[in-house]
């Protein structure tokens, strides 16, 4: 104790006879050591923790590993229910209240379910909900972080997880534009039988990226019942009427021309012209008066769409009506009139060729260049 | 009648596992390769009639297991099978222009797979 004292005595008695400037770079040093010190206790302990949870973690990954090899073997002898029966009851055996063990085996489970088709992945399924493993699913479904929401999505769609869309449906209105693809893609997925109701409420924006993979979706997924698309025609969200004009003219909904028709006073353009498209498409005979009557109302880029649809329809009634779009100063007009009157065979190109008689040296080559 | 060799490369544990246990059922003497560098030691020391591969394992990738497997005279007559969870067109006419002969996509199916298999072994299981 004396010698303690002795020193410290000392030391202090040392450091007040040092300079100021050096006795400042003195502390200076001592706060850095220490700092140095903290940090690196704090790196090695850091370390020795992931050394640790790498360790732990290789271990029960192995024990899963071999109960889920285990499993996929017997599946091919033995009765599949007794399968199941004992796989359960051999991961029952892992102590499954640690949530990391429940964690590794519920990523083990969703990973090697990647890998596999057919009969494995049912089994894996299987499996999965015996385990209880969708209650993870559910969790991240409802976290706060859209990252986390968005893993539980893609997870519950992995798993084919249709006790999940309940909770899947009410992250379709999010705010987030990732959580509400996802969750809709995924809805959609999961209930192929009455999954389109939500596009009635729908007020957010579907985008342009995200339109193309519901369609993609909805065209290749086997739908057990296929709805009347334009029954969202009459959406307030023009996102929605795109989409479902998108989906109406893949399916070929003739029984949606007289909403198609109604779209042609929409007041978003690119909802007209898509409807435009569609009346070509499907050749709607009853829409060719409207289409004429909205021709005089549209900018030039609607009346080209105009033109193509009557090709298209090729009725026989608008030849009067393309052969003035022919003489049309706008050149993309007059050249889509000509070829929309030769899309109607032989009465159209009789008329070309009457027009060509008396058109100006313009018209005639692309007239010419139209028939040649 | 010698039997049939087949290399399995993956790095997925259970895959390989479940798909050599699948093979060896079938009558075929496996080899299991965790990656890159010891499919390429076994492939030194062994014969192989078939390869089953894939594209993402550590160290030395599918492809230039499938590269390096086609351009030996020696090994060349090798059936490689690519797997891989990339289903993207380049990465299929890749593995094919660098002489791989089947292509199977993840996920895939167990049966379809052991198929592919016995359509690429020349000689009959005994």
């Amino acid at each position: 104790m004396e010698t303690f004292s002795f020193n410290a005595t000392f030391i202090l008695g040392f450091l007040d006879e040092l300079p100021p400037r050096v006795y400042l770079a003195f502390w200076i040093l001592l706060i850095c050591l220490a700092l140095f010190c903290l940090l690196g206790i704090f790196l090695i302990s850091k370390r020795m923790i992931s050394n640790y949870m790498q360790r732990r973690d290789r271990y029960w990954n192995a024990q899963i590993v071999e109960i889920m090899t285990q499993f996929m073997v017997r599946m091919d002898n033995a009765d599949p229910a007794d399968s199941l029966r004992k796989t359960v009851h051999e991961f029952e055996q892992l102590p499954l209240k640690k949530a990391y063990i429940k964690q590794l085996l519920y990523k083990q489970v969703i990973n090697y379910h990647r890998n596999f088709t057919g009969n494995s992945a049912d089994k894996l399924r299987d499996l999965f909900r015996k385990l209880k493993l969708d209650s993870l699913t559910e969790h991240k479904l409802k976290s706060w972080d859209s990252s986390t929401k968005i893993a539980g999505i893609l997870e519950a769609a992995e798993m084919q997880l249709e006790n999940l869309s309940p909770v899947i449906e009410r992250l379709i209105y999010s705010k987030s534009s990732e959580i509400r693809i996802e969750a809709q893609t995924t809805y959609i997925y999961l209930n192929k039988h009455h999954s389109f109701h939500f596009l009635k409420e729908l007020n957010e924006p579907i985008l342009e990226w995200h339109q193309l993979i519901l369609l993609n979706l909805i065209t290749h997924i086997k739908l057990k019942e296929l709805p009347l698309f334009s029954t969202w025609l009459n959406s307030s969200n023009s996102s929605v009427v795109e989409l479902c004009l998108k989906l109406v003219l893949h399916f070929q909904q003739f029984e949606a021309q007289d909403k198609l028709i109604q779209l042609l006073e929409h007041p978003d353009v690119k909802i007209q012209s898509l409807a435009i498209k569609v009346l070509g498409e499907f050749e709607a005979v009853k829409a060719e008066e409207s289409l004429e009557k909205r021709y005089a109302l549209v900018d030039d880029k609607l009346k080209v769409d105009i033109i193509h649809a009557l090709g298209r329809i090729a009725s026989g009634k608008q030849l009067n009506f393309l052969l003035e779009a022919v003489n049309s100063p706008v050149f993309e007009i007059a050249f889509e009139a000509t070829q929309a009157l030769q899309n109607h065979g032989e009465p159209g190109i009789s008329e070309l060729r009457k027009a060509y008689l008396l058109a100006p040296t313009i018209t005639k080559e692309m007239i010419e260049q139209v028939l040649a | 009648m010698p039997i049939p060799k087949i290399l399995v490369i993956e790095d997925e544990e259970l895959v390989r596992k479940v798909v050599e246990f699948r093979l060896k059922k079938e009558g075929y003497d496996v080899y299991p390769a965790k990656d890159g560098g010891e499919a390429l030691e076994l492939i030194e020391q062994h014969q192989f009639d078939v390869i089953l591969v894939d594209i993402m394992i550590p160290y030395v990738g599918g492809l230039e297991i499938t590269q390096k497997v086609k351009s030996d005279p020696k090994t060349a007559s090798t059936q490689i099978i690519v797997v891989s969870a990339n289903g993207l067109e380049n990465v299929i006419l890749e593995a094919f222009a660098l002489g791989a002969d089947d292509f199977i996509a993840k996920p895939f199916n167990l049966p379809e797979l052991m198929m592919r298999v016995k359509k690429h072994i020349k000689q009959p299981v005994g």
